[in-house]
């Protein structure tokens, strides 16, 4: 082994030994001689030349008969001298080449000759060159006309250039011929897309339209600023005076039958301006630009409009379907954003921290996967992103439409002025108001909304207590009703969501029931129907049997109960055990007031209600529970889980949806490697315990409570299965044992009614326990109960209400012998 | 490779001596080569100088008939040998050796009467001419030189060629009617195609010296003359 090998450091090479030699390609100016050609470059010319040639020579010998090939090569030597000299010039112009990649003297000569025409030429300027060019471009086409004409006149090129007027003139009929086909077939198109462009938009002129302002109740905010637009539309120097402008666009958002197009239609009716109504379909077309095509007519037409009445509105009913370019708006339109995304729903915004750190914070919760707090009044479904018609190109018309170029129009501005010498002249103020409705705010593209096309954005929100008042007054002034001051009141509190819309439906049903009683009065009952019908749809004609009926009323009544405990911020609408779908019944509480914040002990309160369910029946059916308590536990689960983990109302501090985003803690925001998820499972599991203690705790204040209010949950659930389905109010007469409006509580104070009741009650839970049908019948109220119930079961004290052990229920498991004539159901045990 | 291309090619154009040039009616579908250094007339010109010779010769001016007869020729075409070329070489008699090539369509009543005897008769009533040739063969002693004074037939074949087309090929002496000491020889191929719709006339005609010097090339001229037809 050599000595100096072995001291070679491995895996290192020395300077002069790089791994691959690499030469930079050298440059075309510091070549000495030419670049030498590949072969096929030198040679594809003269090849291509040589083909021609020797198809020209084939083809004379083919054409003519008599031609031997001597002849006809010397034929086309004769007639196709060009196609030789092209074939010398090629030959020269390769052996130059072949020179220059040999000599570098010649090449140096060359190159330099060149260098010198170069510069001479480069003394022109671009313009003068660009006019030298065209100017021999056109010499260049009209030898060529001139060669064909010559060719066709049969006279030489020159005298040629005389007959060249004479033969355009000669080929005008079939120019005319042409320009004839191409007119007629272009005229079908644009007949056929002037048809298709017409259509989906209506004017409206002053006094065409009834409604006023006066017509839209319980929106008087927005209305206010609405009616600011209209007053500077109506007279545009009162700002303009001031150097400002007329606000061009408006646009109104909100949740469906909120009034945004009766507004609209009230703009129509103030206004002494023509009014144009744009159909929604009106830009969603079978063909490509159409759209377009629509837009610009549509334009041309308010221009017209504006010029000629000093202003115009324009109204997009339904603007979604105007579509979007598939952004999502609220991460471009702040104030839009904050409006309609409930993420951004904080308070104050993001304002107290920086502009930087409330960015980060923005697009954090862009990409929130934390459930919402609590379902808001407008928590519409995001997304849609990039839906809605109008095909390519409508919607950047429209674009530019309301804000393009203020440029001059018309042919006569234009081109005739301009050709005259005359400068064109500026267009006209155009004064054009667009109002743009729409309850999916999301889906508009953001360039429409920036200022200067959209300037205004107003929420046209569910309409506030009084507004709601005002409704149902004016709606109700219109049929004969009986309602007091205070019911409408009740009645506006007890439809918190209520808009227009619904309103002006539920009096029409409110009207169809009491028409159908017979009587043309509107009372609270068929107020009350109509509510209930509208609300929850026509139940099923289903009956349960009678066990279950009775379950799921001692369900429903647990909930009623303790809804009337324990919740204090809300009302009871109803209670129902009608079946509808795969809802078996429910209590339907409603807040008492417009309000937006919640707290602790209503959330509470609320889990208490709905684990009611829960706790009642395995205190009615003797720990026994049915399987229609799972959405009840869902529910609960879900608010306990944002109590504990989101909003602070649990024993910790931190919002879980963080973790959960940012992987802190190993949280699970969509984190492909399951084993970053570990450390998310030990913040899942003591999250899940936490909310596992809470829930335990309510339930166990549930049961409690329904404990001591036993006999109103035997008599609710009495009340229900009479009833089916019973109003907040006479739930609240019967726990309180006085008349209610429909239902009359009184007798359920009466003690044996009430052991009448419980003693049912235990007839049901021995038939529940023993799968047999249901043998009593539900127990009336006049004191004489038509229940059935044995002697050993009644308790020694009629006064005291019935309580039925489990010791003692145990030894009336038997089944009976007979089927004693109940109800006359004739149910089936249930296996 | 390319070099010894452009060599052929070059070279092959060399060994061509250009002495004949080929004419073609495309559209009648005639060929024939003629000496490159005849000088040719075309249709238009050949036209006007017969319509003005027969002026000349006395006959009424041209008619409709006439008019309408010329719209009939299909492919007109004449060359003319003499150093100083004239239409008058053509339409007139001139030693040097003319060709004339005429292609004409036939009305429906000439195609209905045209025979051989037509073909054989169209610019020298050769039948009368050889009858009367040969009769005064029979008249003479037999010992006597055969002195015939106006006309001798030389060669007279009857042609049926691939196509259908059929016809007369006649080499023929005649007299100048004006110059007795001058004779001319007519070498005329007259071919009619299958459907007698059209007639083809090729006709060189040379003074008797300047025929025998130029036999050669005359020779090869009439044996050019081709008509393709569909088989």
């Amino acid at each position: 082994m050599e000595p100096d090998s072995a001291i070679e450091p491995a895996g290192l090479t020395p300077p002069d030994q790089g791994p691959i030699e690499f030469t930079s390609r050298e440059r075309e100016e510091d070549r000495a001689t030419r670049k030498p050609m590949i072969l096929w470059d030198r040679i594809k010319i003269l090849l291509l030349l040589l083909v021609v040639w020797w198809f020209f020579v084939l083809a004379a010998m083919g054409d003519n008969p008599i031609l031997s090939f001597d002849a006809a090569f010397d034929e086309e030597v004769r007639n196709k001298w060009w196609l030789l000299a092209l074939i010398g010039i090629e030959v020269i112009r390769q052996t130059h080449y072949l020179i220059s990649e040999r000599s570098a003297k010649y090449h140096a000569r060359w190159t330099k000759r060149f260098a010198a025409f170069d510069e001479r030429t480069g003394r022109l300027n671009d313009w003068t060159r660009y006019r030298i060019a065209r100017v021999l471009k056109w010499v260049f086409l009209f030898l060529i006309v001139d060669l064909i004409v010559a060719r066709i006149t049969d006279t030489n090129p020159l005298l040629a250039v005389a007959q060249i007027p004479a033969q355009l003139f000669a080929a005008l009929p079939i120019v005319f011929q042409l320009a004839f086909g191409f007119f007629f077939i272009m005229l079908q198109f644009v007949g056929l897309f002037w048809f298709l462009s017409k259509g989906g938009i209506d004017v409206y002129f002053p006094d065409d339209v009834k409604t006023r302002f006066t017509d839209v109740w319980g929106q008087d905010a927005v209305l206010a600023r609405i009616k600011e637009n209209i007053v500077f539309l109506e007279d545009p120097e009162m700002i303009e005076k001031h150097g400002g402008y007329v606000p061009g666009g408006l646009l109104l958002w909100g949740p469906p039958g909120t009034g945004k197009t009766l507004m609209a239609e009230a703009v129509a009716g103030e206004t002494g301006k023509p009014y144009v109504f744009v159909d929604p379909g009106a830009f969603s077309a079978m063909f490509m630009g159409i759209g377009v095509l629509k837009v610009k007519s549509l334009f041309r037409k308010l221009r017209k409009l504006a010029v000629r009445y000093g202003g115009v509105i324009v109204f997009f009913d339904e603007a979604d379907s105007l579509g979007s370019r598939g952004q999502a708006v609220a991460g471009f339109a702040p104030a839009l954003k904050s409006a309609i995304d409930p993420a951004s729903a904080t308070c104050n915004g993001f304002s107290y921290f920086s502009s930087r750190v409330a960015s980060l914070l923005f697009q954090a919760s862009m990409q929130s996967s934390a459930p919402e707090p609590r379902p808001r009044r407008h928590g519409f479904v995001m997304g849609g992103m990039g839906g809605g018609g109008g095909d390519g190109g409508t919607l950047q018309a429209l674009l530019a439409e309301l804000s393009g170029l203020k440029k001059p129009r018309g042919f006569v501005n234009r081109v005739l002025r301009r050709a005259l010498g005359m400068r064109p002249k500026p267009p006209p103020k155009y004064r054009i108001l667009v109002m743009m409705a729409t309850n999916m705010p999301q889906s508009l593209d953001q360039a429409l909304l920036r200022p200067g096309r959209i300037d205004r954005i107003y929420k046209v929100g569910y309409p506030h207590k009084l507004g709601r008042i005002r409704t149902y007054e004016g709606y109700l002034s219109k049929v004969k009703h009986s309602l007091t001051a205070e019911d409408i009141d009740k009645l506006a509190t007890i439809t918190p969501y209520a808009t227009g819309a619904t309103i002006k439906d539920l009096v029409n049903e409110a009207l169809i029931y009491a028409l159908r009683e017979g009587h043309d009065v509107i009372t609270w009952a068929d107020i009350t129907k109509a509510k209930q019908q509208k609300a929850l749809g026509p139940p099923e004609d289903n009956e349960y049997i009678k066990r279950e009926r009775h379950a799921v009323a001692v369900h429903e009544a647990c909930h009623a109960v303790a809804a009337y405990r324990v919740l204090r911020h809300k009302t009871i609408d109803m209670a129902t055990i009608e079946r509808r779908g795969d809802i078996g019944g429910f209590v339907a509480p409603i807040p008492l007031e417009d309000r937006f914040v919640e707290w602790r002990s209503e959330y509470e309160a609320e889990i208490i209600t709905s684990l009611a369910s829960l706790a009642g029946e395995r205190l009615f059916f003797d720990q026994d529970n049915s399987a229609g308590v799972g959405g009840d536990l869902e529910n609960s689960t879900e608010l306990a889980v944002i109590m504990e983990g989101y909003v602070g109302m649990g024993s910790t501090v931190a919002s879980h949806g963080v973790f959960r985003r940012t992987e802190v803690a190993g949280g699970r925001g969509g984190g492909k490697d399951k084993d970053k998820n570990r450390g998310g499972e030990i913040i899942d599991h003591s999250l899940g315990a936490r909310v596992e203690n809470n829930l335990q705790d309510l339930l166990r204040r549930a049961s409690h409570l329904l404990e001591d209010n036993r006999d109103a949950v035997l008599a609710v659930a009495h009340s229900l299965e009479a009833h089916k389905t019973v109003s907040g109010d006479d739930i609240v007469a019967v726990i309180e044992g006085h008349a209610g409006p429909l239902v009359d509580g009184r007798p359920y104070a009466d003690p044996d009614v009430r052991r009448a009741i419980a003693a049912y009650h235990a007839e049901a839970v021995v038939a529940h326990k023993g799968g047999l049908p249901l043998e009593v019948a539900l127990p009336n109220l006049n004191g004489q109960g038509t229940a059935v119930v044995r002697k050993t079961d009644l308790p020694d004290d009629p006064t005291q209400p019935v309580e039925v052990t489990r010791e003692e229920l145990a030894g009336q498991w038997a089944r009976p012998t007979g089927n004693p004539d109940g109800d006359g159901n004739g149910e089936s045990p249930v296996g | 490779m390319v070099a010894v291309a452009v060599m052929v090619t070059l070279g092959a154009g060399a060994c061509s001596d250009g002495k004949f040039r080929y004419v073609t009616s495309a559209a009648t579908k005639t060929y024939l080569k003629v000496p490159s250094a005849y000088a040719a007339f075309d249709q238009p010109e050949l036209l006007d100088a017969e319509a003005k010779a027969a002026q000349q010769s006395g006959d009424p001016a041209p008619s409709d008939v006439d008019t309408f007869i010329e719209n009939l020729v299909q492919w007109r075409v004449a060359y003319d040998s003499d150093p100083v070329p004239s239409l008058e070489h053509i339409t007139g008699f001139n030693p040097a050796p003319i060709i004339d090539v005429r292609v004409r369509g036939l009305l429906d009543s000439e195609r209905d009467r045209v025979s051989t005897s037509d073909l054989r008769n169209l610019f020298v009533p050769y039948d009368n001419l050889k009858r009367q040739a040969e009769e005064d063969a029979q008249q003479k002693p037999l010992l006597s030189p055969t002195n015939s004074k106006d006309f001798r037939a030389i060669d007279e074949t009857e042609l049926h060629l691939d196509g259908g087309l059929r016809g007369v090929h006649l080499v023929f002496e005649v007299r100048d009617p004006e110059k007795p000491e001058q004779f001319y020889i007519f070498d005329q191929t007259a071919l009619l195609d299958a459907k007698t719709s059209r007639v083809w006339v090729l006709l060189v005609r040379a003074g008797e010296q300047e025929y025998l010097s130029n036999a050669d090339t005359l020779d090869e001229v009439v044996g050019s003359f081709t008509i393709k037809q569909k088989v």
